[in-house]
């Protein structure tokens, strides 16, 4: 599949996708959007790249990934503990005039499981069908 | 103090894993965590009869009414006491006998976590606090009878302990929770005031409280796993299963003697028991030719006798069980310490084979007649107060067993010290200070438990309301005294003639277990043969079938279905998608298969589109996408496709197809006709400026539903590490 037309529209799109997923992030508070959805936006983007530019890296970045997302989102929920509040209760800052809710680092780590998960799963078995 | 108190049981919990960790010290830090206890509870003791007894908590689910509730009572004190007291003992004793031993540093971790254990069980002032603690004990009980776990003896006869323990204990737990509901609160002195006794339940809450107390302290016919218990070191089983943690049954007993006890069926149901297991536990321990067996079965016996004087329900029989616990832990102790000693030095338990070792042993050999000497009940040791008092307790009826059984009682005591009669053979032997000298102070006890007035009534007064214990020594009783040993010597003769011949066979219980265990473990397999096919068509329609039925049958039993709606334009979109359905099924190619399945996806996509739910839509399309990438650029190739005219199994596959697809689409039918004080959208379109977005979908995710989101990320994530186990090709 890694035919000159798909190698330079990716080289074109893929980025614009990886923005969009972040913005599908940062926005999903107020407008469609969030971690799960723009996570699965980034994970086409990246498997974009794999089918244009050849088979994925032999390591095992993603599967940590999983692990650091799922920390991430259980560590925002013990903050608020910390914090005096229940498990995963939320807050919402102000950083100057920009609202920052906390659930937005919760949703960061829904972002990085979904991400990793599904980029885990096609490059395993990525291999395994590659002979 | 009340912060003192409950950071008792802690201690030792603490210095567990110090033990663990430290090399050569580990017996330093359990004896320092011991003695640290005792001097912990000393402060204690001048309050109790002038204050009351000091209680501490800390919430622990505040909403249930549990609580991490302690609270320091005569009773709790004195068996913590006993505990921390016997546990100083123990670590020097087991300092001295394991010096071989190379994992001595588990041991005495375990040990240590048992300490803490039992101090929370006697300390314990709710009933969960003290369930768990009570767990606790059988599982360092497990740990130290399997401590040499290289032996197959040991390892079966700590899971049996373990099995039984454990039932005993889950029984116990729903009784707690019954008792907790029927008394309104589960604080064990808040129980006290109110009237379960007469609550409907109460057979029940008595037979499953029962069922814990029985199986922790061996009562027949659940003996069993004690005499097994004593494949552990010596000083496991002069500690554990002697001294302290199979006393937790009776203590449980005494316990709750002024919510349960009292009643026809309380005697009714404790006194036969112990009765029983008191006489054919001192029977079977005169016919022992082991040591420690004989010691174990006469344990057996005194727990039996503990649970008698238990039952009985009254103030006398309350005290004299007191009493008999603490006379028994000194004196039974003692024999213990001494029968390792003995076999420290000798390398073997058997009686037949051991003869005159008073004469290299004399310091052992005094200790373990002043035991016995206790043991039998003569006037000026410990015994003969406890059963002038137990005798006072039974009253005529059942006084008489006492005698009855205090006949066997004397022949193993007899037959104990029979090792150190007869003439010396025994060169070269010698008696180390450290396997001698921490039994001192529990012959002591024992004795001063028979000459010293001032002790027993200490003892009484701290349990409950003093009164005259002591016995006016008359020529009568010296002389039924008297009898009681020459008739025991007279029965110790016969039976040494039979003992180790004799095998219990079926009756001890033993059979019965390993006989039902191996059962259970063929069952398993079959049942394993059965269901496991290795064929992942079978298990999703087991998985789907019951899937179908357990959400089916609710749906139908308490249905009600909504008005029809009439048929709008959407009716398109399905349509399209039973179309697409039609397609995935009957195709003859896995990539159209794949390809038409999408469509499902999509036209799905079309329906949320004219719900005006966008966030929806999105995710359904992303997916979608995902899963056809998937699926186009990987599984194709990764499987033949093979797609059989008829699979045998076709008709089934397709009811339970149809059938989840039925219970599916009626459940979101059913969700979607709710009455109204299920919709939650009101709630949190109500709430959504407080959570500071106007997406709710994303608020339901990240914040008002959190906790499920975080549950589904870890979901995703297990099932990505899945799929990378999976597709390992084998190397």
């Amino acid at each position: 599949m890694s035919t000159l037309v798909l190698r330079t529209v990716v080289r074109v799109v893929s980025p614009m996708v990886l923005l969009y997923s972040l913005r599908l992030l940062l926005a999903g508070h107020d407008a469609p959007g969030g971690g799960f959805v723009g996570g699965l936006v980034a994970a086409l983007a990246v498997a974009l790249v794999w089918l244009a530019f050849g088979p994925p890296p032999r390591d095992r970045w993603w599967e940590r990934g999983v692990a650091v997302g799922l920390a991430l989102s259980a560590a925002t929920g013990l903050a608020a503990v910390v914090g005096g509040g229940p498990f995963l209760g939320h807050a919402i800052l102000y950083v100057g005039p920009v609202k920052l809710p906390t659930s937005l680092f919760f949703d960061l780590g829904v972002y990085v499981v979904v991400v990793s998960a599904t980029l885990a799963a096609i490059r395993s078995l990525w291999e395994a069908s590659s002979p | 103090m009340e912060f003192l108190l409950l950071g008792i049981p802690l201690v030792p919990v603490l210095a567990a894993p110090c033990a663990a960790a430290s090399r050569r010290g580990a017996w330093a830090v359990a004896l320092v965590a011991c003695g640290l206890v005792v001097l912990l509870l000393l402060p204690f003791l001048p309050a109790l009869p002038r204050g009351g007894p000091v209680a501490a908590e800390v919430p622990w689910f505040p909403d249930l009414g549990v609580g991490y509730r302690l609270r320091a009572d005569g009773l709790g004190v004195l068996f913590a006491l006993l505990v921390a007291g016997v546990g100083v003992l123990i670590v020097l004793y087991a300092r001295s006998y394991l010096h071989h031993e190379p994992r001595t540093s588990t041991f005495f971790a375990y040990l240590c976590l048992f300490t803490g254990a039992m101090l929370g069980i006697v300390l314990a002032d709710d009933l969960l606090t003290l369930y768990v603690f009570w767990e606790g004990t059988s599982l360092a009980s497990f740990f130290l009878i399997g401590f040499q776990d290289d032996r197959w003896e040991a390892r079966q006869a700590s899971v049996r302990a373990l099995v039984v323990t454990v039932l005993g204990g889950l029984c116990m737990l729903a009784g707690f929770v019954l008792l907790g509901l029927v008394g309104g609160t589960f604080r064990l002195s808040g129980l006290a005031a109110t009237s379960v006794r007469d609550s409907a339940a109460y057979p029940w809450i008595l037979a499953l409280v029962l069922a814990g107390a029985y199986t922790k302290s061996a009562q027949v016919p659940v003996h069993f796993w004690l005499p097994g218990a004593m494949v552990a070191p010596t000083p496991v089983s002069a500690y554990l299963h002697s001294a302290t943690m199979v006393k937790a049954g009776v203590f449980l007993l005494l316990r709750l003697l002024p919510v349960l006890g009292g009643t026809e069926l309380w005697r009714a149901w404790v006194v036969p028991v112990g009765m029983a297991t008191f006489l054919f536990g001192a029977v079977t321990a005169a016919l022992q030719d082991d040591l420690k067996a004989l010691l174990a079965y006469g344990t057996v016996s005194a727990l039996g006798l503990a649970t008698v004087l238990a039952g009985t329900g009254t103030e006398v029989g309350r005290d004299a069980a007191v009493l008999y616990l603490l006379n028994h832990a000194a004196y039974k102790g003692t024999l213990f310490l001494v029968a390792g000693a003995v076999e420290h030095e000798t390398g073997t338990r058997q009686i037949h084979r051991l003869r005159g070792l008073a004469r290299s042993m004399p310091v052992t050999a005094g200790l373990a007649a002043a035991s016995v000497f206790s043991l039998a009940g003569l006037p000026g040791g410990g015994g003969f107060v406890v059963k002038d008092l137990a005798a006072k307790a039974l009253g005529s009826g059942l006084e008489v067993w006492l005698w009855v059984g205090a006949v066997p009682t004397v022949a193993f005591g007899l037959r104990f010290l029979q090792v150190f009669l007869g003439p010396g053979e025994g060169e070269g032997r010698h008696e180390p200070v450290g396997l001698w000298a921490p039994a001192v102070p529990l012959a002591l006890l024992c004795l001063l438990l028979g000459s010293w007035r001032t002790l027993p009534e200490a003892v009484v007064g701290y349990v409950g309301t003093p009164h005259n214990v002591w016995p006016k020594v008359g020529a009568g009783k010296v002389a039924a005294a008297v009898a009681v040993v020459v008739a025991g010597a007279g029965v110790g003769w016969l039976t040494s003639r039979v003992a180790g011949r004799w095998r219990l066979g079926w009756w001890s219980g033993e059979r019965i277990f390993d006989t039902l265990q191996v059962a259970l473990l063929r069952f398993a397999e079959q049942l394993t043969h059965v269901t496991l096919t290795g064929r992942l068509r079978d298990y999703l329609v087991v998985t789907l079938g019951v899937a179908a039925v357990g959400a089916g049958l609710p749906l139908v039993v308490h249905a009600r279905w909504p008005a029809a709606t009439p048929v709008s334009f959407e009716a398109i979109f399905v349509a399209v998608s039973a179309g697409a359905v039609l397609t995935t099924v009957l195709s003859r190619s896995l990539l159209a298969a794949v390809v038409s399945l999408g469509a499902v996806g999509y036209t799905v996509v079309f329906l949320f589109m004219s719900l005006r739910a966008p966030d929806l839509a999105l995710t359904q399309m992303l997916v979608e996408t995902v899963t056809l990438v998937l699926f186009l650029a990987v599984v194709t190739r990764l499987i033949t496709p093979e797609v059989p005219d008829r699979h045998p199994l076709a008709g089934v596959d397709l009811l339970a197809a149809v059938a989840v697809g039925a219970v599916t689409a009626g459940l979101a039918w059913q969700a979607s006709a709710g009455p109204p004080a299920y919709r939650l959208a009101e709630f949190f379109a109500q709430h959504a400026e407080r959570a500071g977005g106007t997406n709710l979908v994303n608020l339901v995710l990240v914040d008002f539903r959190g906790l499920d989101t975080l549950g589904e990320i870890t979901v995703l994530g297990i099932a990505a590490l899945g799929v990378l186990a999976l597709a390992r090709r084998p190397r």
